[in-house]
């Protein structure tokens, strides 16, 4: 298929006695897509990220990244990759680690990687040794130096691991700009609602296994009620049979059944009741992973 | 990848020292062979000594200690890149990048060599060259120390590297630095044996003679020491017996690099199948 990024067939890898990926572990990622690999630590994401990408070899089973296999230097042709734990040697500056880089992948320019530093407000630190930054300034250092410029693929793994809130929200803008222009974005992340925000698909691995693999809206499950948004939510509340719980200027109200909410839209849109908005109430990613995890795995 | 690997190199600490040391040393042994008087020597020992002579002697004894300061450096900087960055977990990033792993491998394995192979020729050759300035002499083959250089330090930058892929960074140094010793011990005695006829016969020249194939360090030390000292030299048979001269034919010159390459490309079989 030409619009494939990633191909994981029937793969198996071991570490000892420790089994990271199952046998027959089996995946797919098209092109432009956003993967969040979420699991329990050990589940085998960082394994999977690296079997992809050529780093560790499995024991059975076929990978390709763009149709070619790993051992294959081209098949990493415009794909970035951010370890968990990444450290650079104490003596270079970013634009000296930029320049290494670069000397091997020649994919972009300078100004594009000053660009992104400086989005990432790390801008400052272009001169300055490594060594001598926190650990914070270095993680943001990073991110830009595999993000810069229009990568195919980016595999980030714990991208804001160490920063500060504000450092997290310029990761997650940076991952979602990604993201908009186009690349492949592979995320292992345990900040479920830094994934939610900028990634459509989600992959469960428990164990080595991948329980689930779906467009995250599609594994969110109807919770049972309906969010109204409305300046009168008592009135809105007795018009629909006082039922509901009311807290500020929402009501939760119970739809036993998905299928009625257009019904209900109907109702409340022909009641002369203002409102602001209506929705389902679904699960967020939060809850369906803590499903997911307590083994629950039948989520279609 | 070869460059930054270089560039790596060029900016530990460890370089600094060493250049420092070698500076040190070369500034001694000038000090050292200005202050000789020949005539001295002559009236001392009742022989006559000759420039050649003069010359034979510093480079000899100048070369065990070289031999010693090149050798470790080779080891040294050998587990410096490789296992470092392996042990740093950046080899993951630098094979994540648009290379094949052999690339990888053979420059982050191979700056080692040259930056070892360069100090070598530089010690070597200044202090053949503060030599000449008071003993002046035509060195028996300035080519064949050339050659030698690198087929000599390859062998010992081959054993770190493949032992750096099975014990990691420390064990790979320590297991090549006794390996080193216990076959340059052995490799004097093969010399040694040239001078005493009755020495071949015995199971302990055997011995030395097995161990000089398997742990080839030494051979092409002995080439370029060949290389450099003096043509017609009168103490040369006298220095035969301390294990310093003596030909060595073509094929023992040949053959570490070929157990290098053979090293080299196991240590590649290894880090291929590294999960990194």
């Amino acid at each position: 298929m030409m619009n494939r990024a990633i191909r994981v067939e029937g793969v198996s890898k071991r570490f000892g006695k420790t089994q990271a990926l199952a046998e027959n572990f089996s995946i797919e990622v098209l092109k432009g897509q956003s993967l969040a690999i979420l699991g329990a630590n050990g589940a085998g994401k960082t394994t999977l990220m690296r079997a992809v990408l050529g780093l560790a070899v499995p024991d059975t089973g076929r990978i390709s990244l763009y149709g070619l296999p790993p051992s294959d230097p081209d098949s990493r042709i415009g794909v970035r990759f951010l370890p968990e734990r990444i450290s650079f040697p104490k003596w270079a500056t970013p634009l000296q680690m930029y320049r290494q880089f670069e000397r091997v992948r020649r994919e972009g320019r300078e100004m594009e990687f000053i660009h992104r530093a400086e989005k990432l407000a790390c801008g400052d630190l272009l001169e300055r040794k490594l060594g001598k930054m926190s650990k914070g300034q270095r993680q943001r250092i990073a991110v830009a130096l595999m993000t810069c410029g229009k990568p195919r693929t980016v595999f980030l793994d714990e991208p804001s691991s160490g920063l500060d809130p504000s450092g997290r929200m310029l990761v997650r803008s940076t991952v979602a700009e990604l993201v908009d222009g186009g690349s492949t974005v592979v995320l292992n992340s345990h900040l479920l609602g830094e994934v939610e925000k900028v990634c459509d698909w989600a992959a469960f691995i428990h164990q080595g296994v991948l329980v689930t693999h779906d467009r995250l809206e599609d594994l969110s499950r109807f919770k049972g009620n309906v969010i109204i948004e409305t300046p009168d939510p008592e009135t809105m509340s007795n018009f629909l049979g006082g039922s509901g719980t009311v807290k500020g200027k929402s009501l939760a109200y119970p739809l036993p059944e998905e299928d009625g909410f257009a019904k209900l839209t109907e109702r409340i849109a022909n009641s002369g009741i203002e409102f602001t908005g209506i929705q389902l109430h679904k699960e967020s990613l939060e809850d369906i992973f803590m499903r997911i995890m307590e083994g629950e795995t039948d989520v279609s | 990848m070869f460059l930054n690997a270089l560039e790596h190199m060029m900016r530990k600490k460890l370089i600094l020292i060493i250049g420092i040391l070698s500076v040190c040393y070369l500034l001694l042994f000038w000090r050292g062979i200005a202050s000789v008087d020949p005539q001295g020597l002559q009236a001392d020992s009742g022989i006559p000594t000759t420039d050649a002579d003069m010359a034979y002697a510093a480079l000899s004894i100048a070369g065990s200690m070289l031999s010693v300061m090149v050798w470790g450096l080779t080891i040294i900087l050998g587990a410096s890149i490789l296992p470092d960055e392996m042990e740093a977990g950046r080899m993951s990033i630098w094979a994540a990048l648009p290379q094949s792993r052999f690339k990888v491998y053979a420059s982050t394995s191979l700056a080692p060599l040259l930056v070892s192979v360069i100090f070598g020729y530089l010690l070597f050759g200044l202090t053949a060259l503060i030599t000449s300035f008071y003993a002046p002499f035509t060195p028996t083959s300035i080519p064949l120390a050339i050659v030698s250089m690198p087929v000599w330090l390859s062998a010992t930058w081959a054993f770190v590297i493949f032992f750096s892929q099975i014990a990691g960074k420390i064990p790979a140094m320590l297991i090549t630095f006794i390996l080193e010793g216990f076959a340059v011990g052995m490799g004097n005695i093969v010399e040694l044996a040239k001078g005493v006829p009755d020495l071949h016969e015995s199971t302990f020249y055997t011995v030395a003679r097995i161990v000089t194939f398997v742990l080839p360090f030494e051979r092409g030390y002995r080439s370029v020491q060949m290389g450099l000292l003096p043509e017609a030299s009168m103490i040369e048979e006298a220095l035969a017996f301390m294990g310093l001269g003596g030909a060595l034919p073509l094929w023992e010159i040949i053959y570490p690099a070929a157990w290098a390459a053979l090293l080299f490309f196991l240590g590649y079989r290894l880090f291929m199948k590294k999960d990194l």
